[in-house]
């Protein structure tokens, strides 16, 4: 069992169950084929990774502006609030500590801007950011509000970033890097999506109490979150007037949230993931009055697929100079021929789902979501064999 | 590791936040009351203050009078850390009250005025 798991671990298996493409005669990418997707997603982690660089002058642009308030707090208030600050900044750290730490990083995060495969840059800049936020949780609160934030910095100590070139021997690698970072900060949703599986299990059979399928829950969670800072109760009025539709909006977003990471390896899923967790996070500062404004900030930059719509990243790939969209059923096929004369080959379900995606991405999205694929092989299979003795007659 | 803050098995732990809806069966805010120089006793509602943000305030208040209630030798040391926040949000004050609101939610959306108070801690 434990050979048998590592060699799933281990073998191109993995690969085709996180990008949802069976790794048999059903899908057959070409060089051409393969180096496009890897161009493709290896530009949009070095344009996100860019993306990343820029947002953090603006971060710590705003940590001065927050750290000149804190520091002028009572030192008597600040207590550290997690394990790391109290390592680090037992008490309130001096000016010339913090503001050295400040532009220790600022200088880092210039570095990366020059070089952005330096390691050691990317990592002063990692702990330097983490270091930077720590005082800010020594009053009452961890913020949960910069997590994305700071785990993009630590996963990208890990990420051979460079600008990708067609030529690039390593092109395969990097946009497996990407992939996998990417991964590591969906995952946090995904978590989040499983775990509301897992508590409501648990909630119905042991602890019980209101869960999130009454549709009363987002009203009151709304009108307990808002009353704490005397606003004025309009917003969970308007909750109430659609409260009908919050626990299916909550089941929806459980799944969505579920397969987030798998986004990464599924690029057209990202299409939903992206606007769910957008719209999530729209919500939480609006009925609850929790500012995630950076986090959707962040989440966008980081995930937004710019090979869509950045023509210079289109211009690096290899145009295909038609496509053939033939059969029904289990016997569809879809061939994409590029002007090189290399050509992909998709059947089944597989050949229906390119030629979508060819068409639109967002029309082929929600064809990613694990599993569907395993359901759809087999009901036209079954389509086909229900169709095969009618055809004879 | 929980005393260290390391009881996470994933750094980022927010993912279980608002696991339950908040306030289903009551809700319970801290509010800083205060007295003016003729006695009389005022509430105060979160308004942003040069060094404290609403959401500062709202967060510092809680921790804090939660280490002064928990029942340990540093208590005195908190209700001065609270003492000192008091002042640091009304200055000019007699003596501070930290009121607890409870209520119920929905009952919140018919009148605002339907919640109970229990004084918390009382600071002269």
């Amino acid at each position: 069992m434990i050979r048998r798991l590592w060699s799933t671990l281990n073998s191109k298996r993995l690969a085709a169950l996180l990008r949802g493409e069976p790794a048999d005669e059903r899908v057959r990418r070409s060089a051409t084929g393969c180096r496009n997707r890897n161009l493709r997603v290896a530009w949009s982690g070095y344009v996100a990774d860019r993306g990343l660089l820029v947002l953090t002058v603006l971060w710590l642009g705003w940590r001065l502006k927050r750290h000149a308030m804190i520091a002028a707090r009572p030192d008597v208030l600040y207590e550290p609030g997690v394990g790391l600050a109290r390592l680090v900044f037992p008490s309130f750290p001096s000016a010339p500590v913090y503001y050295g730490l400040f532009a220790l990083t600022a200088v880092a995060l210039l570095v990366c801007f020059l070089r952005p495969r330096l390691v050691a840059a990317r990592a002063v800049l990692a702990v330097g950011v983490v270091l930077i936020i720590l005082p800010e949780f020594g009053y009452g609160k961890v913020e949960h509000i910069n997590h994305l934030f700071l785990a993009a910095h630590v996963y990208a100590v890990f990420l051979p970033v460079r600008r990708p070139a067609r030529s690039n021997s390593d092109l395969a690698a990097q946009a497996e890097a990407t992939h996998w970072y990417q991964a590591g900060l969906l995952f946090i949703y995904t978590m989040a999506g499983l775990w509301k599986f897992f508590d409501l299990t648990i909630r119905y059979a042991v602890k019980g109490g209101m869960t999130w399928l009454n549709p009363d829950a987002m009203v009151i969670t709304s009108i307990t979150s808002l009353r704490g800072y005397d606003f004025p109760l309009i917003i969970p009025r308007y909750v109430a007037a659609i409260k009908e539709v919050i626990p299916l909006g909550y089941v929806m977003l459980a799944f969505l949230f579920a397969a987030a990471f798998l986004a990464a390896f599924r690029r057209p899923y990202l299409l939903i993931v992206l606007p769910a967790i957008a719209a999530f996070h729209l919500m939480n500062i609006v009925v609850l009055y929790v500012l995630f404004a950076s986090t959707i900030a962040v989440a966008l930059v980081l995930f937004l697929p710019y090979d869509r719509f950045v023509p210079a990243i289109q211009r690096q790939l290899d145009p295909f100079r038609h496509t053939r969209f033939r059969g029904r059923g289990a016997q569809a096929q879809y061939r994409r021929r590029y002007a090189n004369g290399d050509e992909d080959v998709f059947r089944g379900f597989y050949a229906y789902r390119e030629h979508l995606r060819d068409r639109s991405w967002l029309m082929a999205a929600p064809l990613y979501y694990p599993g569907l694929a395993w359901i759809t092989t087999r009901v036209l299979r079954r389509w086909d064999f229900a169709r095969a003795p009618a055809a004879s007659e | 590791m929980e005393h260290l803050g390391f009881d996470q098995p994933y750094p980022f732990f927010h993912w279980h936040l608002f696991a339950e809806p908040a306030g289903w069966d009551g809700a319970r805010i801290y509010r800083l009351y205060w007295q003016d120089q003729a006695g009389a006793w005022h509430r105060r509602s979160p308004a942003a203050r040069p060094n404290y943000t609403k959401k500062d305030q709202s967060y510092l208040l809680k921790s804090l009078v939660k280490a002064t209630t928990r029942d340990t030798p540093h208590t005195e040391r908190e209700r001065h850390r609270l003492r000192t926040f008091a002042r640091e949000i009304v200055p000019r004050a007699q003596a501070y009250r930290v009121v607890a609101e409870t209520f119920q939610p929905l009952m919140l959306l018919q009148d605002t005025m339907r919640y109970d108070t229990t004084t918390v801690v009382h600071l002269e």
